[in-house]
């Protein structure tokens, strides 16, 4: 296992014993990380030709609303934490996120570094 | 405990499973949809119900909404998970019926002190279940304990939510959203003639004569109410009343004439409503959130000349 830090909020039972019981949906998440990649990819494009970008950014913020909602609880503070202000971002303001200039002066950044970090897990 | 909870990720499911089974709570069952939700509870009951905000479909405030209407389940607790923290989404969550309203990414120690408190609820829910059953039937010659300081769910309370959930709404809009929220008290003057001197079913069926008629005067605004205990009600709003206080007093007063020959048949009198002024939090100082509901009641049972010094301001 690696060295990341599980967070447990000192929670009875101790970090060794939650991080025990979590490993399951930690090798949950790792595994899905390409296929988030892949994913969020192909959504970004089809937003940035303004095909359907309402739908495109909905399916954005769905996989960063997973991402953000277990990153942390899993160690994956960062990610949970890029992820978070991407589905808020999409989320509090959908129509306007959905304008293309908008999507690449404001979202788009948002998008590439949750992208990154994503892909900086494939390393460890 | 009985749990059903609803999340379509699979991955938190991952997480909360482990975290409720280190709580000691191992009787969970998982939906992972709104839809697959209803399923379920039409077949069976459970005591708490742990609903994702955000999910394909049928979302979890529509979830909450249609549970209660649910008559098997309209007072189980719901508590809300989501990473979403903007005001609108958590007024529609209690709007809905929600109890408590949880953040992601999950802290295991939020999530033992809310398991904790539902725990505590679900033995009120044993008292409210004996209320309703003895209120239905109106019988003044069974025996039902009511503290008259403790605020209980009034049967029928169509505009109203728990006062518990009340708190907790307030907790999570936290100090900053505060600013932007006030209350007012709505005192029953003479709630402590009903408590002595007729029987407590009495006093349960006169708190939700006096409810029935806050919920009629009080349709068109967009108030958060609960029973606060003592002959008290409360009332949140995060906007404008559309009516002057003094004026929506006099109708809460005249909703509970509609039922004055069923107190002059019993040699009760009517209950008398005050309005208090509205209550606001400061921007100087410290506080807890939930403390603008006690400030509201104080000034509904407060006399006109009585004068308050606080860091609450009165408007």
């Amino acid at each position: 296992m690696s060295g990341v830090q599980f967070y447990n909020g000192g929670f009875g039972g101790g970090a060794q014993e939650m991080t025990a019981v979590l490993e399951p949906a930690r090798a949950m998440f790792r595994g899905l990380i390409v296929e988030r990649i892949m994913a969020l990819e192909a959504y970004r494009k089809l937003v940035q030709h303004g095909e359907n970008p309402q739908d495109e950014l909905a399916k954005i913020a769905g996989i960063a609303h997973k991402i953000s909602g277990v990153g942390a609880t899993l160690g994956f503070f960062r990610t949970g934490q890029l992820a978070g202000v991407l589905d808020r971002a999409i989320t509090e303001n959908p129509a306007k996120c959905a304008d293309v200039a908008y999507f690449q002066l404001v979202i788009d950044p948002m998008l590439e570094s949750l992208l990154l970090e994503m892909e900086s897990l494939l390393d460890d | 405990m009985k749990i059903l909870a609803v999340d379509d990720d699979p991955i938190f499911l991952g997480v909360l499973l482990p975290m409720l089974a280190a709580l000691g709570q191992t009787d969970v069952t998982i939906a992972n949809s709104g839809e697959a939700a209803l399923v379920k509870l039409s077949a069976e009951s459970f005591d708490c119900l742990l609903l994702d905000i955000q999910m394909p479909g049928m979302s979890g405030v529509q979830l909450c909404a249609h549970v209660r209407n649910l008559p098997s389940h309209r007072r189980t607790p719901i508590v809300m998970i989501s990473s979403m923290t903007g005001k609108r989404f958590i007024d529609d969550a209690f709007a809905a019926g929600a109890t408590d309203y949880v953040t992601k990414p999950l802290d295991p120690m939020e999530l033992k002190a809310r398991v904790l408190m539902i725990e505590r609820l679900l033995q009120e829910r044993r008292l409210t279940a004996a209320l309703e059953k003895k209120a239905e039937q109106r019988s003044d010659a069974i025996t039902i304990k009511v503290d008259f300081e403790t605020p209980f769910p009034i049967p029928g309370f169509e505009r109203g939510i728990e006062y518990l959930a009340l708190e907790n709404y307030l907790l999570m809009l936290g100090n900053k959203r505060m600013y932007h929220t006030a209350a007012f008290g709505i005192s029953v003057r003479n709630a402590h003639v009903y408590f002595k001197k007729s029987a407590p079913t009495c006093f349960v069926n006169t708190m939700g004569d006096v409810a029935s008629a806050i919920s009629d005067a009080v349709k068109a605004e967009q108030v958060m109410i609960a029973y606060a205990g003592s002959g008290n009600f409360v009332a949140v709003l995060s906007s404008r009343l559309s009516t002057e206080l003094p004026e929506l007093e006099a109708m809460i007063q005249s909703g509970i004439e509609d039922f004055a020959s069923f107190y002059t048949a019993d040699r009760l009198p009517l209950p008398q409503v005050k309005v208090g002024g509205l209550a606001r939090a400061s921007f100087f100082g410290v506080f807890n959130p939930t403390n603008i509901l006690d400030h509201a009641m104080t000034l509904a049972q407060a006399r006109p000349e009585a004068k308050h010094k606080s860091w609450w301001s009165a408007a």
